[in-house]
């Protein structure tokens, strides 16, 4: 039966072989290990969550949003909410960085757009800060100490969606509070399974490793959801010990056999250059056909790094693929052919006709104002691409424009907000705001139309982070500007912000009030500044178009900090 | 451990936050201030381990445990496990 005829994910998912491995979680240097769950093993636990659900009243199409840490418990929670037909959604945990005013904050602010009816944490989240939570009187936060106990299982009939039902909503970027819930219903999750698993070639021997959270639409749709309805096994580590440890997702690739991974753009970069070399001749990569660059801008150089790194450790060349995917459209929109021979196609283009004109000029890949350009690939069966103009004028292929993209597992809006869907979505085509082009029907993505900065895969709008440093007493209202410089030794953008200050006496106090914006960022949003420049009155280039004004700052700083210049060459052409 | 210590500010100094203007001491948070981000952990763990001759277990640690110099010591103390080979002794210091 194919995917696309289910009703359902959860009729997808009963038919997985019970006793087949699902998930493999790695707990690092604990004890025991590994946590190996089948597939009859990890849908009893999601029954226990499902019944608890069902005691505290939860009926189908009521949202839940949960908070827990990568981990089955999660999926588990996540899964059991499926079963009763209400939507859950997945908050990023929080960690020891986070201000817990801002929690709460961001907290009211997501269950308050998703009109929540219950919030999910895990045992172990921290006491004191469920304890500020709770203190507020919001009734709707649990703590799950015990999935299932206390309710009987057997006397629950478990809720039977139809294809036209929420299953379940991702997030879309945006600080914790301003995040938009994308829904998504149980046939367009099947449909873009369905054109994914045709375009991987997936077979029931495909094992996939993954350390991505599973907020993010790669980690949610590619590693869990896939392998899930699939019927694949999953090895899994947390982000935090991915972070301290990037090549233990290389060792579980050798000792399961992996085959399949996604990362985004950085770790290739990261994985290249944060494992040791003694480390890299204990891995064996040769069972690997396909390692997915999907969710930051591709870049040749990095998958280049990463090939030439792990070649001696069985590495196939033809398996770094390339994929061009968005939460809006469930995952994939584009992904590059897996035939295991074939690269994704790089072109090489002369760098000033691209910036100037629009469009592409072919040139030798020696020659010196040559750019790579590397394929997304083709679109997914029933996905559709194309680009537009400044006017909305359709372009021709090898001009660069918006993309936009239409398919049959494009979301149904955001969540509650009429007004963002209106400007998104219109007569069944999605605005996606990155900018790209068509080449001999392949997709090239080059950047985004808005200064969105993307820092490891993370989307920030620099809108968010300049009302947070504005909100800092000695900075200048209004006169801030949050950017992202290419950093070529992480293979990612690097958060800068510059801000004028009331009056140039605090700039004695540079450094205390460097800090204090830096915690600020941080706290809200989770990702550090490399850079706070603080600058005095009359600094700040003005124009009546925020866009404008950002691309004339961030060429003023690099005229001061010439320093900086290196590193923004890869990004010039964006 | 004082030279260890001296040279670990010296080497969040020079390699990881990368301003010499920012004073270092070995309780000034590094992690929880935004002065060291969480993809430049990986090189403090791997300096801590070359340093102290030691494997550090990942799972048992976590970015709380390198908040500050002064942390980054006690945890290794407590839970690096010493690796056999000569300048394994730092760890008993």
């Amino acid at each position: 039966m194919k995917l696309k005829d289910y009703k359902n994910l959860l009729d997808a998912i009963a038919a997985a072989p019970p006793d087949a491995p699902f998930v493999t979680m790695w707990h690092g240097d604990q004890t025991p290990e590994y946590e190996v769950l089948t597939f009859r093993e990890f849908m009893h636990l999601a029954q226990g969550y499902g019944s608890y659900y069902c005691l505290r009243g939860i009926r189908p199409g009521n949202t839940i949003v949960i908070a827990m840490p990568q981990g089955i418990p999660l999926m588990a929670a996540f899964v059991g909410a499926l079963l009763v037909g209400a939507v859950p959604s997945i908050l990023a945990y929080p960690t020891f960085k986070i201000d817990p005013e801002k929690y709460r904050h961001g907290l009211s602010g997501v269950t308050e757009n998703l009109k929540a009816s219950l919030v999910v944490f895990d045992e172990d989240f921290p006491q004191d800060l469920l304890e500020y939570l709770a203190s507020y009187g919001d009734e709707r936060l649990v703590q799950i100490k015990e999935p299932g106990a206390g309710g009987r299982q057997e006397e629950i009939t478990w809720h039977q969606p139809g294809p036209d039902d929420v299953a379940f909503l991702q997030h879309s970027s945006g600080t914790t509070g301003l995040q938009k819930g994308v829904a998504l219903t149980h046939g367009a999750v099947l449909r873009q399974l369905q054109a994914l698993s045709e375009s991987l070639h997936l077979t029931a021997r495909d094992r996939i490793v993954s350390w991505l959270p599973l907020y993010h639409d790669m980690g949610l749709i590619a590693c869990f959801i896939l392998p899930l309805v699939c019927h694949l096994q999953v090895i899994m580590e947390s982000p935090t010990y991915w972070v301290l440890r990037p090549g233990s997702m290389l060792h579980l690739a050798t000792k399961f056999q992996a085959t399949l991974c996604w990362l985004p753009n950085f770790s290739f970069q990261f994985l290249a250059r944060r494992v040791h070399p003694e480390e890299r001749g204990r891995l064996d990569l040769s069972s690997m056909r396909a390692i997915i660059n999907c969710s930051e801008r591709v870049r040749f150089q990095s998958m280049e790094e990463f090939y030439q790194a792990y070649r001696s450790s069985g590495l196939s060349r033809s398996a770094l693929q390339t994929s061009y995917a968005m939460a809006e459209n469930t995952f994939a929109v584009t992904q590059s052919r897996l035939d295991g021979t074939a690269l994704p196609t790089t072109i090489w283009v002369e760098s000033r006709t691209l910036k100037d004109s629009g469009r592409v000029k072919l040139v030798a890949n020696r020659s010196a104002d040559a750019l790579p350009l590397t394929s997304s690939g083709t679109c997914l069966v029933d996905n559709f691409v194309k680009i537009i103009g400044q006017k909305g004028e359709p372009l021709e292929e090898g001009h660069l424009g918006e993309i936009l993209v239409s398919s049959n597992s494009l979301f149904q809006g955001y969540y509650n907000r009429p007004d963002l869907t209106r400007k998104r979505l219109r007569a069944g085509w999605f605005r996606t705001g990155d900018t790209g082009l068509l080449w001999k029907g392949e997709l090239y993505v080059l950047g985004r139309l808005d200064d969105l900065i993307i820092v490891g895969g993370k989307n920030i709008y620099p809108h968010d982070i300049e009302e947070i440093v504005a909100s800092h007493p000695s900075v200048k209202d209004g006169r801030t500007v949050a950017l992202g410089l290419f950093n070529p030794e992480l293979g990612t953008q690097d958060l800068v912000i510059v801000a004028e200050v009331q009056n140039k006496g605090l700039l004695e106090h540079r450094l205390e009030i460097q800090n204090e914006i830096r915690r600020a960022i941080l706290g809200e949003i989770g990702v550090a500044p490399r850079s706070v420049y603080l600058v005095p009155p009359k600094w700040i280039v003005k124009s009546t178009s925020g866009k404008l004004a950002r691309s004339h700052n961030l060429e003023k700083l690099l005229m001061e900090n010439p320093a900086l210049r290196p590193a923004q060459k890869e990004s010039a052409s964006r | 451990m004082e030279s260890e210590t001296a040279y670990l500010l010296d080497f969040l100094k020079n390699r990881v936050v990368k301003d010499q203007s920012v004073p270092l001491s070995v309780d000034t948070p590094l992690v929880s201030s935004g002065l060291v981000d969480s993809f430049a952990l990986v090189e403090v763990v791997l300096e801590l381990e070359r340093l102290f001759n030691c494997r550090l277990p990942i799972g048992r640690i976590g970015p709380q445990d390198m908040d500050t110099v002064a942390k980054m010591l006690d945890m290794v103390k407590k839970l690096g496990k010493l690796l056999v080979s000569p300048g394994a002794s730092r760890l008993s210091d």
